[in-house]
């Protein structure tokens, strides 16, 4: 199908959006491999557009017939009843999804609000003469003009969908850039780099894809050195979900692969404390340190509630309370539960 | 000894989680071994023989005004079991509303008192329940001033081991010890 290609300056017309692009595609004919090869593909409200780095531009019209310009295309003929459109540097989902949104939209079929008189006086004299069909159009009429409106509503949020994808590139380049030329930054600045990188959501994510049946093993490494590093800044524990934010920022999975750690004989592992709630922790957790130094605290301050403790040692309440109770399952503290609140106390009895 | 502090008897009772039931069990034992000496100790002091569960909120050493601290009823409840579980109070009736306090048992009391009678060689004298139990002569007696119904209780088992005999004469309750 690859005939239905054709050549264009890349001029918008009247009325159509751009709603978002993607580096790094190449054409296919069929499964055939064509000369066209990682350009840029540019999804509009009408079209959709190709351009490689010298910026010429290929024009693929969504109709059924063979293109009908004058200008000779791309393609005589094609021996293939379709285009592959092959994403070398990802955004593949997003493009089909943005895709069928457009397909859906159908804005290649709206008049423009303000068209040529004549086209007006011609298309008003139709609904006004043919009366319940002329209100059918009116109304598709009006249902058009409220989806341009609203996609053009949208159209900020796809610039600066736009825009992070840049970004996203930009960094990536220089990512890999780093890791060939590493004598062009220190180590501390690659590895800090890397882990702004790691928040933005790159470093070579394992995905379904490619890791298939050792999808949660392999999630499990990945999130435990991950953690690794988050965890020492926070006092070695934090609740699943705080991990759940942090590893959310940097993939958007779940965390089924958490159960495998402790297995793996990961740094970090799952830990399910007695009232349900699960955190993580690093293995060299020395439990028994650690409720005596609590113990320790709640001594010097004669006695105290879980929020104190938190703010005292920067550690989520949730996880505060926890660590008193379990110094009380432990025998090293007692409670005192009134209506002034649950405060605990060092065990005197 | 009416102006005695409650916490001089325990320092626990102005220890906040005191009043709170522990949740550890170990730590439990121990809180209910405490409230157990506390409260048969100040019943001994100032000679409670009998207690009533309505009057428990009004009981001073179940609640302490200067920590703003109180037993609640389901801690009252277990405290109150656990002294039947070790014979220190007896249930008066099947509701379990009133009961009478043993801060010594039945056994130690009439030991006690027969003790008492002998060395003061009252034995094969008669006496009544009244001057026994108020008269001068017995206030330095353990058994001053304590409640009558434990008092006859405590004959009642003297009388069982054959060491007196509990008798009534004009309304009066009288006891000739052996």
């Amino acid at each position: 199908m690859a005939d239905r290609l054709a050549w264009t300056d890349g001029q918008l017309y009247v009325g159509e959006a751009l709603v978002t692009s993607q580096n790094g595609v190449s054409i296919n004919d069929g499964s055939e491999k064509t000369d066209i090869q990682k350009g840029s593909i540019e999804l509009t409200s009408h079209r959709i557009l190709w351009k490689d780095k010298s910026a010429q531009v290929a024009r693929l019209i969504c109709t059924l017939s063979k293109s009908q310009t004058k200008r000779p295309d791309p393609f005589a003929s094609s021996a293939h009843d379709e285009i592959q459109f092959e994403f070398r540097d990802g955004g593949c989902n997003e493009f089909f999804r943005l895709i069928q949104e457009e397909l859906a939209k159908k804005r290649w079929s709206v008049q423009p609000a303000k068209s040529t008189t004549t086209m007006n006086a011609a298309m008003s004299d139709r609904s006004h003469r043919t009366g319940i069909s002329g209100i059918e159009n009116h109304l598709q009429h009006q249902l058009n003009v409220q989806h341009q409106s609203i996609s053009g509503a949208f159209q900020d949020f796809n610039n600066l969908m736009q825009q992070a994808k840049d970004m996203f590139n930009i960094s990536k380049t220089i990512a890999n850039k780093s890791q060939e030329q590493r004598s062009d930054l220190t180590s501390d600045e690659t590895i800090r780099f890397r882990s702004y990188l790691l928040s933005l959501g790159i470093d070579n994510p394992v995905t379904k894809e490619s890791a298939g049946s050792q999808y949660h093993v392999s999630l499990a490494r990945e999130v435990a050195s991950l953690l690794e590093k988050s965890l020492k800044d926070t006092n070695d524990i934090m609740t699943l979900s705080d991990v759940f934010c942090r590893i959310n920022r940097a993939r958007g999975y779940e965390l089924n692969a958490a159960v495998h750690m402790e297995q793996l004989n990961l740094p970090v592992r799952l830990r399910v404390l007695s009232s349900g709630i699960k955190s993580f922790e690093l293995t060299n957790h020395n439990e028994e340190k650690d409720l005596k130094e609590i113990t320790n605290q709640v001594e010097s301050a004669k006695s105290m509630c879980a929020d104190q403790l938190a703010n005292l040692i920067g550690i989520p309440v949730i996880v505060a309370r926890e660590r008193l109770i379990a110094a009380e399952t432990n025998g090293l503290l007692c409670r005192d539960d009134s209506i002034e609140g649950l405060r605990f106390y060092p065990n005197l009895f | 000894m009416a102006a005695t502090k409650i916490s001089d008897i325990s320092w626990f009772h102005d220890f906040p989680p005191f009043f709170t039931l522990q949740p550890n069990l170990d730590t439990r034992r121990k809180q209910l071994d405490a409230w157990c000496s506390l409260l048969l100790e100040y019943c001994r002091l100032k000679k409670v023989c009998t207690f009533d569960v309505n009057d428990a909120s009004k009981f001073p050493p179940f609640f302490n005004g200067k920590i703003n601290r109180q037993l609640d009823n389901n801690f009252i409840q277990i405290l109150l079991e656990e002294l039947r579980s070790r014979g220190n109070i007896e249930w008066e009736d099947k509701n379990k509303r009133r009961c009478l306090i043993f801060w010594n048992s039945l056994e130690e009391w009439a030991k006690t008192v027969y003790q008492w009678i002998t060395s003061r060689g009252m034995n094969r004298t008669v006496c009544t329940f009244y001057e026994l139990l108020h008269g001068d002569d017995t206030r330095s007696a353990d058994f001053h001033d304590i409640d009558p119904k434990l008092f006859r209780r405590i004959l009642n088992e003297l009388e069982k081991h054959g060491q007196a005999t509990v008798f009534s004469e004009n309304g009066a309750d009288g006891v000739k010890f052996l």
